[in-house]
C-alpha cells in the first residue's frame, strides 16, 4: 500500500508514468518497464540531479552541477553548496514537487556522500523521503 | 488514422522535439515526457537530436550540391570545376626594377666579361607600410656587358612578390597519380612546368597553360590547371589526343611563387639580396649592383572568393569560348594575340550604312601605331574556330579621339602650401592616372566633362572646383606630299554652330561697308554701304558673320601657295576677307617659297586656307573642304600638302564639340592628349570662367592667351601616348 493515493488510473493525464530508466523489459508483458507516480517522480529528481549542465542537446540549463561539485575540496561551504544547488535544481526543473529538506552525510573515505531529500508532493499532503548516494566516479 | 510526428525534417530541435511530444500526447503510454527530468524526455531529446541531425545532413548535402547554395568554397570549386572553370588564384604583386652591374675586368686583365647572369630565385627585399616582403624572379636572366665599360644593364627586371620553389615528381604507371603544387598561396600564372625524360636528363620540355582544347593535338606540349581541396591547385596533363600524355618515368619539375598577394601592393626601394655571376662565373660585389625602382609593387589580389565563383562560373559558362557578343570578340582577341594593348569590336549594323554580316575588330598594338596586314590576316584566321559560321571578322586599325582638356581649376590659396604650378602638377599626375584606367572600353564609352571635372576636383582638398573645355583632335594622314587629295574626318558629336551665335548687326542695313564681307549675311555692299543682296532668297535674317571657328587644323605648306601668292593677294583683295580666291597658276615662278597655312572653317560649313602676314589674316582659298556641324564631319580637300613641319604626312584636325560630354562611337579609342590646367587662386582672383561665351573672344589670360572659348591651331601632331610601362 503506497503512503499517498494517486487519482484514480482512468485518469491518466493526471496520474504519472514514465519509462523505467533501467531499460529493463517486464518480465510478464515483455515490453518496456514502466514508473509511475511517486516512482516516476522519484527517477526524475535523481535523473535531474545527475545531469550534468550542457548535457542535454541544445537545451544547457538542465541539469545541475552536484556532479561538479563533488570534485570541490571537502568542507562545510562545499556541503552547503550541494544544498542549495539541489534546491534550486529542483525548483526550476520539477515542479510536481516542493523540496522541504536536505541533508548530507559525508562518506569521504568511501568517496561519497549520501543524500537525504525530503520533498512534498505538489497537491497531495504526504512527505516523500528519497535517499540516494552521490559518488565521485 | 493515428497521428504521427510531422516537422521531421524540420531544421529546428525544439519544433521536432515539440512535434514528438505532440505525438505522445496521442497515446496514453506515457504521460511524463513533459518533465525535463523524465526518462521519456531525455528519449525523446536523443530522438529529436538524432533527426535534427539527419535532417540538417540531408539539407546540407543538397545544398552543397548546387552551384547557388554551396557554402563549403572546396564544394563551390568542385561545381564550378563542372562548369570548366577555374577559379582566379591569389596574385602575386609585381614590381619592375633596373639593375646596374659593374663588373670586374676578365682573368686575362684586359678584357670584361661577356655577360652577366641574374639567378632566378629570391633576389630583393623591400618594404611598404605593411611588413618587409621578399621579390622574386622566376626564371634566371642573362645580359650582355659593355666591352668598353664593363657595366651590365638589366633593363626592365620584373620582380613578383613572394618566394621562389620547385617541387618535383616522377611519373610512375603503376600508382594513380596526382600533381598538386603543394601549397595554397601560389600565383597559378607563374607556375612553370618543366619535364624531361629522367631526373638526371638535361633535356627540358616547358609545358604551357592549355587554355582552349580546340588547338591541341596529341603532341601538345600543355598542362590544365583546377583547384583542388584545401585551396592547392591540381595538374592534370593530356590524355595523348588533347596534349601529350607524359610516359612513365618522366620526371616533372615544377616551379612556382608562393605570394602574400594584395598586402604586398606598394613595396619600393628594393635591396638586392640575390646573386650575379659574370660569364666567369664570379659573383658580383653588392657595391657593384646598383638597383632603381621604375615601377612599385602594384597589382596583388586575393584569391577569387568562394561569392565570385558562384557569379563568374555560370557566366564564363554561358560564353563557351565562342565569339557571339562584342565583348567575346574583344576578350579572345586579347588572348590570341597578347599584343594588343587595347581591343574594340563591334557590329557591323552599328555603322552608317549598316553593313550586316561583319564584326568589326579594332585592334591596337602595344608597340607601333598599326599592325601589317599580315598580322591582321593572322589574327583573322585565329579568330575564325570561335566565330559563328557566317559572321566574318574584319580586323581595322582603331579610330583614335584625342581629346585635349582645357581645365581652369578653382582652389582656395589659404588652404594649401602648394603653389598654383605645384597644385597643376598634382592634378596632372591624376590626369594621367585616370588616362591609363582601362585601356579597352576606356571611359565606358563616353566622356563626360562632370566626371573629368570630379576627378579634377578630388586631386587636391583645397580644389573648390573646375571649368573644363574639351576639344577633339584626329589627324588627317590618308594623303602624299604633293598629291590632292580628299579626306573626311568623323568626329561622331555635333560641333558648336557657329552661325547659331553670330547675332544681329546692330546697324542693320545701311551700315558703312567697303567690302562685302563687312556686311552681315544676306547683305552686299552697295555704294559703301550695306544693303539687302537682291539675289539672295527671301526671309532673310540678316545675321553678321560667324565671329569664331570650331575647326582648326595644325600649320602645313600647300602646294602652289607661295610667297608671291600671298603677296598678290593682299594686293588685290584685301586683308581678311573670305571673298578672293587666286590661283596660283597665274604667277610667274618667282618667289616659289611655300607660306605656312592653317585651315580653319569660316562659321558656315566651308574651310578656309589662311595665313598669316604682318599679325593679319589672309584668306588664300575660300573651298578647301566643308563641315557638317549637326553630325560633326569635316571633310578636306581637294588640297594638296606639299610639307609639314616634322615631316609626317598627318596634319591634326581639332574642333570644338557642342555639349559637355563626348560621344565614344565604335571601334573608336579615346586618350587625352595635351591636358592643360590653369589654377586659379579665388581667394585672390575670384573670376567665373563660363563653359562657353560665344559673345567674349578675348580669353581669360591666366597663362593661355587663348582662352577657354576659341580653340587653337594645334601645333603637334596628335600621337598616341607610348606605353612605357613594364608591364
Amino acid at each position: 500500500m503506497p503512503a499517498y493515493r494517486f487519482r484514480s488510473d482512468q485518469y491518466v493525464s493526471r496520474g504519472f508514468k514514465d519509462l523505467a530508466i533501467s531499460f529493463n523489459s517486464n518480465p510478464s508483458t515483455d515490453d518496456f518497464g514502466a514508473v509511475k507516480n511517486e516512482r516516476a517522480i522519484n527517477q526524475s529528481v535523481r535523473n535531474l540531479l545527475l545531469t550534468i549542465l550542457g548535457e542535454r542537446p541544445f537545451q544547457p540549463n538542465i541539469g545541475s552541477r552536484v556532479k561538479g561539485l563533488l570534485f570541490e575540496p571537502w568542507d562545510p561551504f562545499s556541503a552547503d553548496a550541494i544544498k542549495t544547488e539541489i534546491s534550486d535544481c529542483l525548483g526550476r526543473l520539477e515542479p510536481r514537487i516542493t523540496v522541504q529538506d536536505v541533508r548530507i552525510e559525508d562518506n569521504s573515505d568511501l568517496n561519497e556522500i549520501q543524500v537525504e531529500l525530503e520533498y512534498k508532493i505538489t497537491g497531495e499532503n504526504i512527505t516523500q523521503e528519497v535517499t540516494f548516494l552521490l559518488e565521485k566516479t | 488514422m493515428a497521428a504521427i510526428p510531422s516537422q521531421l525534417t524540420s531544421l529546428d530541435f525544439f519544433e521536432i522535439k515539440e512535434s514528438i511530444k505532440s505525438y505522445l500526447r496521442t497515446r496514453n503510454e506515457f504521460t511524463d515526457y513533459d518533465f525535463e527530468g523524465s526518462a521519456a524526455a531525455y528519449l525523446i531529446d536523443t530522438l529529436a537530436y538524432n533527426t535534427y541531425y539527419t535532417a540538417f545532413n540531408a539539407n546540407m548535402a543538397l545544398n552543397e550540391a548546387f552551384l547557388e547554395s554551396a557554402t563549403v568554397r572546396d564544394n563551390v570549386v568542385r561545381i564550378a570545376k563542372q562548369l570548366n572553370y577555374t577559379p582566379r588564384s591569389i596574385k602575386a604583386p609585381r614590381a619592375c626594377v633596373t639593375i646596374r652591374v659593374q663588373t670586374q675586368q676578365s682573368l686575362n686583365g684586359t678584357t670584361f666579361p661577356e655577360f652577366c647572369t641574374l639567378s632566378a630565385g629570391d633576389v630583393f627585399v623591400a618594404r611598404n607600410f605593411n611588413d618587409t616582403y621578399t621579390f622574386c624572379v622566376t626564371r634566371d636572366l642573362q645580359t650582355t656587358v659593355d666591352a668598353s665599360t664593363g657595366i651590365a644593364v638589366f633593363d626592365p627586371v620584373l620582380v613578383y612578390q613572394g618566394n621562389l620553389l620547385t617541387f618535383n615528381y616522377t611519373v610512375d604507371y603503376t600508382k594513380r597519380q596526382d600533381y598538386i603544387i603543394p601549397t595554397e598561396d601560389v600565383d597559378t600564372a607563374l607556375v612553370y612546368v618543366d619535364i624531361s625524360p629522367n631526373a638526371q636528363s638535361q633535356e627540358i620540355d616547358t609545358y604551357n597553360l592549355a587554355a582552349n582544347v580546340t588547338a591541341l593535338n596529341s603532341t601538345s606540349r600543355v598542362y590544365y590547371l583546377e583547384e583542388s581541396d584545401d585551396l592547392r591547385y591540381r595538374l592534370v596533363f593530356g590524355d595523348g589526343v588533347l596534349g601529350r600524355k607524359l610516359i612513365d618515368g618522366e620526371f616533372i619539375r615544377l616551379s612556382y611563387v608562393t605570394t602574400f598577394g594584395e598586402e604586398a601592393n606598394g613595396c619600393k626601394d628594393f635591396a638586392f639580396i640575390g646573386t650575379i655571376r659574370d660569364s666567369d662565373q664570379r659573383a658580383i660585389a653588392p657595391a657593384n649592383i646598383a638597383v632603381v625602382t621604375r615601377e612599385p609593387a602594384s597589382d596583388g589580389e586575393a584569391r577569387e572568393s568562394a561569392l565570385s565563383i558562384k557569379f563568374r562560373a555560370p557566366r564564363s559558362f554561358a560564353t563557351q569560348n565562342r565569339a557571339v557578343t562584342e565583348t567575346d570578340y574583344e576578350h579572345i582577341v586579347s588572348e590570341i594575340y597578347p599584343q594588343a594593348a587595347s581591343v574594340t569590336a563591334y557590329g557591323g549594323e552599328k555603322l552608317t550604312p549598316p553593313i550586316y554580316g561583319k564584326v568589326y575588330v579594332a585592334i591596337r598594338p602595344k608597340t607601333g601605331n598599326k599592325l601589317n596586314e599580315t598580322t591582321k590576316a593572322k589574327i583573322k584566321n585565329d579568330l575564325k574556330p570561335y566565330t559563328v559560321a557566317s559572321i566574318d571578322p574584319v580586323i581595322i586599325d582603331p579610330t583614335t579621339y584625342y581629346i585635349i582638356p582645357k581645365s581652369y581649376v578653382y582652389y582656395d590659396g589659404n588652404n594649401t602650401n602648394k603653389s598654383g604650378a605645384q597644385l597643376a602638377s598634382d592634378v596632372l599626375r591624376n590626369v594621367d592616372q585616370f588616362n591609363k584606367n582601362g585601356q579597352n572600353n576606356r571611359f565606358g564609352g563616353r566622356v563626360d566633362t562632370s566626371k573629368y571635372n570630379s576627378m579634377l576636383d578630388n586631386s587636391d582638398p583645397a580644389i573648390s572646383g573646375s571649368v573644363t573645355q574639351m576639344t577633339i583632335g584626329q589627324n588627317l594622314d590618308k594623303f602624299e606630299f604633293g598629291n590632292v587629295f580628299t579626306q573626311c574626318l568623323d568626329f561622331g558629336n555635333p560641333l558648336y554652330n557657329p552661325s547659331n551665335y553670330s547675332g544681329s548687326p546692330s546697324g542693320g542695313s545701311g551700315t558703312s561697308c567697303s567690302t562685302d564681307a563687312d556686311c552681315p549675311e544676306g547683305q552686299i555692299c552697295i555704294d559703301g554701304t550695306c544693303q539687302q543682296d537682291p539675289n539672295a532668297g527671301g526671309g532673310n535674317s540678316g545675321k553678321c558673320n560667324p565671329s569664331f571657328s570650331v575647326v582648326k587644323s595644325g600649320t602645313f605648306y600647300a602646294t602652289g601657295f607661295t610667297e608671291d601668292l600671298v603677296n598678290l593677294t593682299m594686293q588685290g583683295a584685301g586683308t581678311n576677307s573670305t571673298a578672293p580666291v587666286v590661283s596660283s597658276q597665274s604667277i610667274a615662278n618667282e618667289n616659289q617659297v611655300l607660306v605656312p597655312v592653317n585651315i580653319r572653317d569660316d562659321g558656315k560649313g566651308n574651310l578656309l586656307l589662311v595665313t598669316k602676314r604682318d599679325e593679319v589674316e589672309v584668306v588664300l582659298n575660300n573651298a578647301v573642304g566643308s563641315v557638317d556641324y549637326e553630325k560633326g564631319q569635316v571633310c578636306v580637300g581637294p588640297i594638296a600638302i606639299g610639307g609639314t613641319p616634322d615631316d609626317t604626312e598627318r596634319l591634326p584636325m581639332q574642333v570644338l564639340p557642342y555639349g559637355g560630354s563626348i560621344t565614344v562611337p565604335p571601334g573608336v579609342d579615346p586618350t587625352l592628349f595635351d591636358v592643360s590646367v590653369f589654377p586659379i587662386d579665388w581667394k585672390t582672383n575670384d573670376i567665373s570662367i563660363p563653359n562657353f561665351d560665344p559673345n567674349n573672344f578675348n580669353g581669360y589670360n591666366y597663362g593661355d592667351p587663348t582662352g577657354i572659348n576659341i580653340i587653337d591651331y594645334p601645333t603637334d601632331t596628335f600621337t598616341y601616348p607610348v606605353d612605357t610601362s613594364c608591364f
